[in-house]
């Protein structure tokens, strides 16, 4: 059995991006599976924040935010959010930017790195994302997320002791920190068995071809 | 022209190309091969398939603020 192929991903909870990638790429290890000659893939989320001043209540919509701490003109906003939500439907995604909170991640960050160490990475993160953008939760608060940790099957109250302690702060930076320092200036972020990088949410053509070079790279084609 | 016209779908394979040791498994290892752009580098932050910081070349200094703190590179900085 070869060693899997590691596919370590750079992103937010709070980029829409970021969870239209998450299915994009979940499609095509779906055909990598079934075709990619038995190569197994390992997935790592990192953490990035792409407004670390973002303060834990932010006093505005989704589209406020974009349009007036950003500058970004409202009708290029609403034109943005209807394609991805064309997009997202795709995937089976329901993008509901009306009820979205902004609010600052580092504390969903902090509660995927706990996830990480129980090894339910993945489910928190898929939660985490439609908590944000389809439900409206407020995935800055301690007890929004350890909601979230119970309903992916972790212990919600060591999660909220974890969170209240800070235990996974340092991973956190860590992450933001390594990402800086590989190149990520945008999200979500790909890096596909240490060596091809992709930048934001490809189709699952795109992530498919580069798995199959992997691959094949390893299996000395 | 669709979203991944624009986000690098259609330059894979011709992008930027890393230096170093690639494929060492690890991304902090060696230089990677970059297959499409690194994302985007003005304010566009979430269009085009990629959602960027307003400023994406800020150093780790930026990435340090925790809930309820404004970091030096808030608001201000980006209108």
């Amino acid at each position: 059995m070869s060693q899997a192929i590691k596919i370590d991903i750079w992103s937010d909870i709070a980029c829409p991006w970021c969870y239209l990638g998450k299915h994009r790429l979940e499609a095509a290890l779906d055909r990598f599976a079934e075709d990619g000659g038995g190569n197994a893939v390992e997935v790592e989320y990192h953490s990035y924040q792409l407004d670390p001043g973002l303060p834990q209540d932010y006093p505005g919509t989704h589209d406020e935010y974009l349009a007036g701490h950003h500058g970004l003109d409202p009708d290029k906003v609403a034109d943005s959010n209807r394609r991805l939500q064309a997009l997202g439907r795709q995937y089976g995604l329901d993008y509901n930017f009306a009820d979205n909170l902004i609010t600052n991640t580092f504390k969903a960050h902090e509660l995927l790195h706990f996830a990480k160490a129980q090894g339910r990475q993945e489910e928190v993160k898929e939660r985490l994302l439609r908590a944000c953008f389809t439900e409206g939760r407020h995935v800055g608060r301690i007890d929004t997320l350890a909601g979230i940790a119970q309903e992916a099957g972790l212990d919600g109250e060591a999660a909220r002791r974890a969170l209240e302690a800070g235990e996974y702060a340092a991973a956190v930076e860590a992450d933001k920190v390594s990402g800086l320092r590989i190149g990520v200036r945008g999200v979500p972020f790909f890096v596909i068995g240490g060596k091809y990088a992709l930048s934001g949410a490809q189709e699952p053509e795109t992530f498919l071809k580069v798995l199959e070079k992997v691959a094949s790279e390893r299996n000395g084609q | 022209m669709t979203d991944t016209d624009k986000t690098g779908t259609d330059k894979t394979g011709t992008g930027k190309t890393g230096t170093g040791n690639p494929g060492t498994g690890n991304p902090e290892e060696g230089g990677l091969i970059f297959l499409t752009p690194e994302g985007a580098d003005d304010a566009s932050f979430c269009t085009d398939g990629v959602c960027a910081p307003l400023d994406p070349r800020a150093g780790p200094a930026l990435a340090t603020g925790g809930p309820g703190r404004l970091s030096a590179a808030g608001a201000a900085d980006r209108t």
